[in-house]
């Protein structure tokens, strides 16, 4: 017969109580500024991103990473990323801290103007570069796992869940998905604040057409299983806000701790970055 | 001209740098890297165009740099390149300014202490 595991609410209603009365607020890791600062992660919280292939999960997600490593100055966080090296991810960066075009930077086509913004762009990676571990092949939750503890991580990124399988046979993709979810808010539970990207499915827009369409993308447009919004504390949609190409809104779909609220930005896909709407320029540095 | 700040604040970034739409790689025959015939064209077109209007020193400098160069842009410090050219360190630069002057030379990223050495592309002419 199996023994229970459990507890009541007595054995920890004293450190529970003084938690309370000493207002010892839940940490939280700031993200950046202007309306992305509104977006809530720390330890214990799973947030789930998605988006239509191309809308910019990845160059968002490494925007919040950088930022907070800028923002937060011990916090050390664990990336990975199944389709793009570190390389890649690291040159977008650059283009987006430096302001010079993630394809100049790419191509390495650089010229006297480049000079000063690609030595600031520089050091300011290099002086959050040893907070930051890119995960290597093979790319599953163990190995996550096992990086996360080497490292000594408090954040964790994941993009995409749909190619980051947990350990076991689960049967069909579906059953996978289930599990790598469990996975993650055990990681959570540990203490972890994480992070997860996810792919879409299309859905039926106002027009009755399948499309990746902004309004028609909901909780249950998250690929393979309903146990990836259940799990998540924060889910989030990102998609095309109107018809300016440069402007997209990241639809906050569940909120287990606040109330949801929607964020429009700019999305300067040229240098791969984002910036709020509410007051264009808040993320830039003020020009001498 | 935009003044740049002198660090990135918090989590802030410069601003937009106006650019001419860069121009891709050429596109190598059959997809191969730069041959030796490429390589041969720059030193060719560098000693029919260019070299008449030089100083022996900024010859040197440009052949040091032309000989280090590795995947296009030559990672070389000035104190090597006036080892190797036999003149003074303060030759190089000269010669340097005079060669960017000329777009004969482009500083790709600027080295310095804990940053590493400066890298260079050459080109054969100005135009």
């Amino acid at each position: 017969m199996m023994s229970a595991n459990c507890q009541t609410a007595a054995t920890d209603f004293d450190r529970w109580r003084e938690n309370v009365q000493t207002g010892a607020q839940p940490t939280l890791y700031q993200l950046g500024q202007g309306d992305l600062s509104q977006i809530e992660i720390g330890p214990g919280r799973v947030m789930l991103i998605g988006g239509a292939p191309a809308s910019g999960k990845t160059a968002l997600t490494m925007q919040l990473v950088i930022d907070a490593l800028r923002l937060n100055p011990e916090l050390r966080v664990v990336c990975c990323n199944v389709e793009m090296p570190a390389d890649a991810l690291l040159d977008r960066q650059l283009a987006r801290l430096s302001g010079i075009g993630a394809k100049t930077i790419r191509n390495r086509r650089f010229d006297d103007s480049h000079s000063k913004r690609l030595d600031l762009g520089m050091n300011e990676l290099n002086r959050i570069s040893d907070r930051l571990c890119f995960v290597r092949p093979p790319f599953d939750l163990n190995n996550v796992a096992a990086t996360y503890d080497e490292f000594g991580a408090q954040m964790l990124l994941l993009d995409y869940i749909q190619r980051i399988p947990p350990p076991g046979q689960h049967g069909d993709r579906r059953g996978s998905i289930d599990a790598a979810m469990s996975r993650l808010r055990e990681f959570a539970d540990a203490g972890a604040a994480v992070l997860v990207v996810s792919a879409v499915s299309r859905q039926k827009d106002s027009r009755g057409c399948s499309s990746y369409a902004g309004d028609s993308l909901t909780l249950a447009s998250f690929r393979e299983s309903g146990e990836l919004e259940f799990g998540a504390d924060d889910a989030f949609v990102l998609a095309p806000d109107g018809k300016e190409v440069d402007r997209v809104i990241l639809r906050h779909l569940k909120s287990r701790h606040s109330e949801p609220r929607d964020i429009r930005l700019k999305f300067d896909r040229k240098r791969q970055s984002f910036s709020s709407t509410s007051s264009l320029g808040d993320n830039e540095s003020k020009e001498q | 001209m935009t003044t740049i700040p002198l660090n990135l604040s918090g989590c802030g970034v410069l601003p937009p740098l106006d650019e001419a739409e860069t121009p891709a790689p050429a596109a190598h025959k059959n997809g191969r890297k730069p041959t030796a015939a490429d390589r041969f064209g720059v030193l060719n077109a560098f000693v029919d165009m260019s070299i008449a209007k030089l100083t022996r020193a900024e010859i040197a400098v440009w052949l040091v740099l032309f000989r280090d160069t590795r995947d296009g842009t030559a990672r070389t410090s000035q104190a090597d390149i006036a080892r190797r050219a036999g003149i003074e360190d303060r030759t190089v630069r000269r010669a340097l300014d005079r060669l960017k002057e000329r777009g004969l030379v482009t500083l790709v990223y600027k080295g310095g202490l804990n940053r590493g050495p400066s890298r260079y592309r050459v080109q054969g002419t100005s135009v």
